[in-house]
């Protein structure tokens, strides 16, 4: 058996890598994730070669978007039928279903690639950690993260928040609980009617 | 005015045409596009091409069967075009096969000429390819062991039988101009008689100009062939894990050890793994491989290269120019594998021999 023949199959074999999509930038995240499924972090990179690799995202229901994103950041569809347009806002799209804004990011970053159903194929995408287990057996490499995971307020103990020195007394009659509520009364301008939340 | 003018245009014009009519009539003369169709022409080539087929391909016929072929002169132009001075009888005598001489007695039998009396003055070149065959043999191997000196002796004879096949020699003999001037019976020429053929050129410059130009003329000539193959694909280890045992063991080191370094795609078709070899926590090789018992295997056979010194890093053979002062130890013999095999498995207790050294 010829040692040519393993190393060529050592080249060209897929590797599988994993990424944690917790606290990340959808759309910076897609930028380094894309570079895996083509296959750009290779020597061997060629346009007309098939090197691109497999990647695990989980976490997906916990990205992270910056600015006023969650909100005016709108996917948009047409049946092709006259009065068929619709948008929907990033919130939205996420709760329907919570790995397609990462899945929209990346296919868009492949765009005008021949091959870009093939690569999304080799993109798989979970909400949260449960990873089925053969899958979890094939990674063999971690993705580093876009961003920092900061912490959040949930991740304090209640006395690390007592014992943060406060500089002013907030006011008596002040909502400190309102982050904590649903905001349903205002309507969602940004979003077709047949999407909005009832 | 423009009217004469347009006369005249008219005039000379026409004179042109009845020029050009009157050549073209003669059939002397065609310019511009043919204007008519040939219509037997298509029947005729296509007449042609079955005539071809059916007459079927050129026989293969000598090249001194053609007019412009003078032996004497291609006889000498040989030794020249190889940079040898061969004496002209020498290098005759290494183109005449046995078969060749065979069929001139028979020719003079059938002419009724006594061969007692009028005696063949033909010698046919056995002994020079028998000289040439030894003398190539034994440099070959002793070359081989000098450049690769921790190489087992039976990788050594395998490369040595690889590049002294009649196949290997009958491309050499080829491709340096000996088949033209063979003289034998049979034609086509076989791979068998150019390799004979090859061996006594051999044979005759050792007889002309001694071993150390012969040997040369081997380098040049047999070993380049070497180039491009790998030299551990020519030796086929059956079980390179229990070799890589004994060689280690007897040696006074440690077991080979295998591990996965790194696998990924476990559950895919293309799954790869990497399987490295230690001994005493010592690294010693690694490899890849689409299950674990191939990366093993192949990592076994990597510690084997590594120990004989032929990784695929290993230097380039020293050939042409840089090998003309090349010190050779002739009495040189190598590692033998099946002695360290038999030493390590063929005693009761291996232990015994770890003390002894390679």
């Amino acid at each position: 058996m010829a040692h040519n023949r393993v190393m060529q199959w050592a080249v060209l074999a897929r590797t599988w890598w994993i990424f944690d999509a917790n606290q990340q930038c959808p759309f910076r995240s897609a930028y380094r994730i894309t570079t895996y499924l083509q296959g750009l972090h290779k020597p061997v990179y060629h346009r007309h070669g098939d090197v691109g690799d497999h990647v695990v995202v989980f976490n997906t229901k916990h990205i992270a978007m910056r600015g006023d994103f969650w909100r005016t950041y709108k996917h948009f569809h047409h049946t092709r039928y006259a009065g068929g347009f619709s948008r929907a806002s990033a919130y939205r799209v996420h709760e329907e279903d919570p790995t397609r804004i990462l899945e929209r990011a990346c296919h868009n970053r492949l765009s005008g690639l021949d091959n870009r159903r093939t690569l999304m194929k080799r993109l798989h995408l979970f909400p949260d950690k449960d990873i089925p287990e053969n899958i979890l057996e094939n990674v063999s490499g971690q993705i580093q993260q876009v961003q920092v995971v900061p912490k959040k307020l949930e991740d304090y103990t209640q006395e690390d928040i007592d014992s943060f020195p406060q500089l002013f007394k907030m006011p008596e009659d002040y909502d400190i609980d309102s982050y904590k509520r649903e905001n349903r009364l205002e309507p969602d301008q940004h979003t077709s009617k047949a999407w909005r939340l009832k | 005015m423009a009217a004469s003018m347009a006369s005249k245009l008219f005039r000379a014009g026409a004179r042109s045409t009845i020029r050009k009519v009157s050549l073209f009539s003669n059939g002397l003369l065609q310019k511009g596009p043919r204007r008519n169709y040939d219509r037997h022409r298509m029947r005729y080539l296509k007449e042609m091409y079955q005539k071809r087929l059916d007459a079927g391909p050129e026989k293969p016929r000598r090249r001194s069967e053609w007019i412009n072929w003078n032996y004497d002169a291609e006889i000498y132009a040989f030794g020249q075009r190889l940079g040898e001075e061969f004496e002209e009888s020498t290098l005759r005598q290494a183109f005449i096969n046995r078969s060749y001489v065979e069929g001139e007695k028979k020719k003079r039998a059938e002419l009724g000429i006594d061969i007692d009396a009028v005696p063949l003055q033909l010698d046919d070149n056995t002994e020079f390819a028998n000289e040439g065959s030894v003398l190539m043999s034994s440099y070959l191997k002793v070359y081989l062991r000098n450049i690769y000196p921790y190489m087992f002796e039976e990788g050594i004879s395998a490369a040595h039988d690889y590049l002294t096949t009649d196949e290997m020699l009958a491309h050499i003999s080829k491709h340096i101009g000996c088949e033209d001037l063979i003289l034998s019976e049979e034609f086509p020429t076989s791979s068998a008689t150019l390799s004979t053929t090859f061996k006594a050129v051999v044979g005759a410059l050792f007889s002309d100009k001694g071993r150390e130009r012969a040997e040369q003329f081997v380098r040049d000539f047999v070993l380049p062939q070497l180039i491009e193959t790998d030299i551990n694909e020519l030796w086929q280890i059956v079980n390179p894990m229990g070799l890589l045992k004994a060689v280690l063991v007897l040696s006074g080191k440690g077991e080979p050890e295998p591990r996965l370094l790194w696998k990924s795609g476990a559950n895919t078709i293309m799954s790869l793994y990497w399987v490295g070899i230690y001994s005493d926590k010592d690294f010693i090789a690694k490899s890849p491989g689409e299950t674990i018992l191939i990366a093993e295997e192949m990592a076994a056979r990597e510690a084997i290269k590594k120990i004989m010194k032929t990784e695929d890093s290993r230097a380039p053979l020293v050939l042409g120019a840089a090998a003309e002062n090349l010190k050779l130890d002739y009495e040189r013999v190598n590692v033998s594998a099946e002695d360290i095999i038999r030493k390590y498995y063929g005693s009761e207790d291996p232990q015994k021999n770890t003390s002894t050294s390679l």
